[in-house]
């Protein structure tokens, strides 16, 4: 499985690439919502889902799944937003955007890999 | 094998130090700049990354009170609130106190959670807001006695379901991880094929489960469809429902596919260097230095036999050594911002404590200075300022009596001087008490009885060791440190420190760095059987010793002319205690004499016997083997491999000083 993980916070970035290789997983990682877009534009074969922050300089977490939502190859790639409220709105504003789930910071591992492996149907 | 997550927490805390940073620097911008939506927004990332990290690292009491701090921050930036500037100095405390936090979670400290009082205060409402940032985990739904041996599952989509990327099929292959499923699809509400949008989801589900283990709970099963609550109608219940018609079928297992190696990724703009690595590049650069004047002088000495084209090499070596040297250095040069920064707190912290206004002025924050010097600096710099403000400002009474502008001004400027930073403290305060410096000086016996120094040698007794005009012990400076901590401080740098003052007006102390401890410029002497090295800087001039402008003093000492005016006159192979004659130069020997000036003295002369070169030396320090060596700053290897003795002129000034002072009495 491939993911393409975004968050602004390095220390974010670091657990989320510890967390996905122990599982095999291959992290891409990236630092804005503006730098994910310009790594999945620069992929050949798309992630098999994609892990987002929403609050980011540049590019929110919102601003990014509309975004990707726009790609055509895109449209239905698993997005799960990694979120430190579990606000009800910021929910909605999250599915309203195309997200497909969330993750409530800070995230348990085993769920994280385990919400990745439900959204894609990988192992 | 390192555990990893050690080398996350690692990371964290240099973030964090980046974050309070940025922070900080957000913060006053939005006190004293215009508020703009990126600077609020900036400043709020910060917040809640170190919130984020804390939480992921269960530093409960900092994610906490970075919550309270969120929150209020949170408030401004959507708009609740529109007077932002009244409540920037309680962000600053609070940031204060979040930098405590890290601090103390670093360090395994137990700190006090600062007071959210303030905090709550400004977003509006004293309420007690959660402070657990994990948000609100749903409780687990009591588990009812007797668990089903097999569920029923309704699970409808909404059409709109597909265009979230969830995507049933795999929420279902989720569930067969619990146990054995059967799945019926209903498709009557297909439309006739030409009528499909495939972005819809049309097709509704029952599903059977029954659980390899046997307490599975409804509300394991409901978390499979965690992310698809609100795109579906979900009904889960025990036993066995009438089964709607369609189609079962059995999930087919899915074996393991490959797992791709990692790759690593991301080409970053910056880069993070571990400052051991730096230093051993520093070091090789420091041996090419040594090689290239090595071959320099093989073949000087008619050796290169006029080949022109071997000295165009030389020349490209040498220009290339310095370029890399030159480049190499400016890795580890950090600009004096961050430095300056950390001082704005302790200027509202010292404020706070002794009751003063104060507005602390920071002008050459870009001026780039070695990292070593710039963390060393630290402590000498908080002193320096806490002094200003405690001893050097008066109280806003006092001032507005005076004339002067109630906010007492405390200036840091940084500036660089051809090879050396100086780093200015200055304020506008009183200027410093000389009578009451002289009195405490003969109290101390630092100075006899009686005596009448003049102003200077006033201003410097406060850095003798031991001096301390505060006659309590104050909350403030009080710290067990003087100003003669400083001043070591700064000599540990190889760096001076000279003061000024103007009664009423305020004082200056200005502190003279090297750009680089690693390499010197420097002027390579002989005296006796001894070569040494002297800093360039400290060099005024350098003149072929002429009888004629030397005096013998009567009280032994030498004194030489230096244009119009009598210096003192000290032998440096004698200063360094070598058995040298003292009265060589009278026998009209080649000699030289160099005329020196430190930071803060005046200036003094030294002979030697001959100067032999001007250039750049690699500084090996004596420290590690042998310890502090009076008059010794370091060691170098010259061009033929010769070890010489960097001078420490400072410190032969400070060694004759009582030579200085009769030379003058004479």
């Amino acid at each position: 499985m491939k993911v393409l993980a975004i968050d602004d916070s390095r220390t974010i970035r670091e657990l989320v690439r510890v967390t996905l290789e122990r599982e095999a997983i291959e992290a891409v990682l990236a630092e804005d919502g503006l730098h994910g877009l310009e790594l999945l534009a620069g992929m050949e074969d798309r992630p098999d889902a994609i892990l987002t922050d929403v609050n980011m300089p540049r590019l929110d977490g919102f601003g990014f799944v509309r975004k990707v939502r726009d790609r055509p190859d895109c449209a239905d790639v698993p997005i799960l937003m990694l979120t430190t409220e579990s606000a009800k709105d910021l929910k909605q504003q999250a599915r309203a955007a195309g997200a497909t789930g969330w993750i409530v910071k800070p995230f348990d591992p085993a769920r994280l890999v385990g919400a990745l492996r439900t959204v894609t149907g990988l192992t | 094998m390192a555990d990893p997550m050690d080398a996350i927490r690692a990371t964290f805390f240099e973030e964090c130090a980046e974050l309070l940073e940025s922070l900080e620097t957000g913060l006053l911008a939005l006190q004293t700049g215009p508020r703009t939506a990126e600077t609020i927004d900036a400043v709020f990332r910060s917040v809640h990354s170190i919130k984020g990290g804390a939480a992921a690292f269960a530093f409960s009491d900092l994610a906490a009170f970075a919550h309270e701090f969120e929150t209020a921050l949170d408030a401004y930036r959507i708009g609740q609130r529109g007077d932002l500037p009244h409540g920037v100095p309680i962000l600053l405390r609070a940031c204060d106190g979040l930098r405590d936090l890290v601090a103390a979670s670093q360090t395994g400290a137990k700190a006090t959670a600062p007071d959210p009082t303030g905090l709550r205060a400004l977003c509006g409402s004293n309420e007690v807001v959660p402070t657990d940032p994990r948000g609100d985990p749903d409780p687990l739904p009591s588990v009812p006695n007797g668990f089903p041996k097999v569920w029923t599952i309704s699970f409808e989509p909404r059409p709109e379901l597909l265009s979230s990327g969830n995507e049933p099929s795999f929420l279902f292959r989720s569930l067969a991880i619990l146990g054995r499923i059967e799945v019926r699809a209903d498709a009557a509400n297909l439309p006739p094929l030409e009528n499909v949008d495939p972005t819809l989801a049309y097709l509704r589900w029952t599903l059977r489960l029954w659980p390899s283990a046997p307490d599975l709970t409804e509300t394991e099963i409901e978390a499979a469809f965690e992310f698809v609550h609100d795109l579906c109608d979900l009904r889960i219940a025990p036993g066995t429902e009438a089964l709607a018609p369609g189609r079962a079928s059995q999930i087919p297992d899915m074996g393991p596919r490959n797992a791709v190696p990692d790759i690593p990724s991301l080409v970053p703009t910056t880069i993070r260097v571990d400052l051991a690595r730096v230093d051993r590049l520093v070091d090789l650069v420091g041996e090419l230095v040594i090689a290239q004047s090595m071959l320099a002088q093989d073949m000087t000495p008619g050796g290169s036999g006029g080949n022109p084209t071997g000295t165009d090499r030389m020349n490209d070596l040498q220009q290339l050594t310095r370029d890399l040297q030159e480049s190499v250095m400016a890795i580890r040069a950090q600009p004096v911002r961050s430095l300056f920064q950390r001082m704005e707190r302790i200027v509202r912290e010292t404020a706070a404590q002794t009751g003063k206004t104060v507005r602390l002025v920071t002008e050459g924050v870009a001026t780039e200075i070695d990292k070593t010097v710039i963390e060393r600096l630290a402590d000498p710099l908080t002193h320096m300022i806490r002094n200003a403000i405690d001893h050097g400002l008066e109280d806003p009474q006092r001032r507005t009596a005076a004339g002067k502008d109630p906010t007492g001004t405390v200036t840091l400027r940084a500036l660089q001087r051809s090879d050396r930073i100086l780093i200015e403290v200055s304020d506008d305060g009183a200027g410093l008490d000389r009578p009451r410096i002289c009195d405490r000086a003969i109290a101390r016996g630092l100075l006899p009885p009686g005596a009448a120094p003049d102003p200077a040698e006033i201003d410097q007794l406060i850095f003798s060791p031991g001096f301390s005009t505060a006659s309590g012990v104050s909350a403030v400076s009080g710290r067990g440190v003087g100003m003669d901590v400083v001043n070591r401080a700064i000599r540990d740098l190889s760096g001076s420190i000279a003061i000024e003052s103007a009664e009423g007006a305020g004082c200056r102390i200005t502190t003279s760095l090297p750009l680089t401890l690693a390499i010197l410029d420097g002027m390579v002497v002989r005296s006796g059987r001894e070569r040494m090295v002297l800093p360039l800087s400290t060099i005024l001039e350098a003149q072929t010793a002429d009888l004629a402008a030397i005096e013998r003093l009567g009280t032994g000492g030498w004194a030489v002319r230096l244009h119009d005016r009598y210096v003192p006159l000290l032998d440096l192979g004698r200063s360094m205690g070598f058995a040298v004659p003292h009265e060589r130069w009278e026998a009209g020997e080649d000699s030289a004499v160099l005329f020196i000036r430190v930071e803060g003295g005046d200036p003094f002369a030294l002979r030697v016997d001959a100067i032999e070169a001007q250039r750049q030396v690699v500084v090996k320090g004596l420290d590690d083997n042998l310890g502090r060596v009076p008059c010794v700053s370091a060691a170098t290897i010259l061009g033929d491999g010769q070890i010489a003795l960097i001078v420490d002129t400072p410190a032969i000034a400070a060694a004759a000083g009582l030579d200085l002072q009769l030379a003058g009495a004479a």
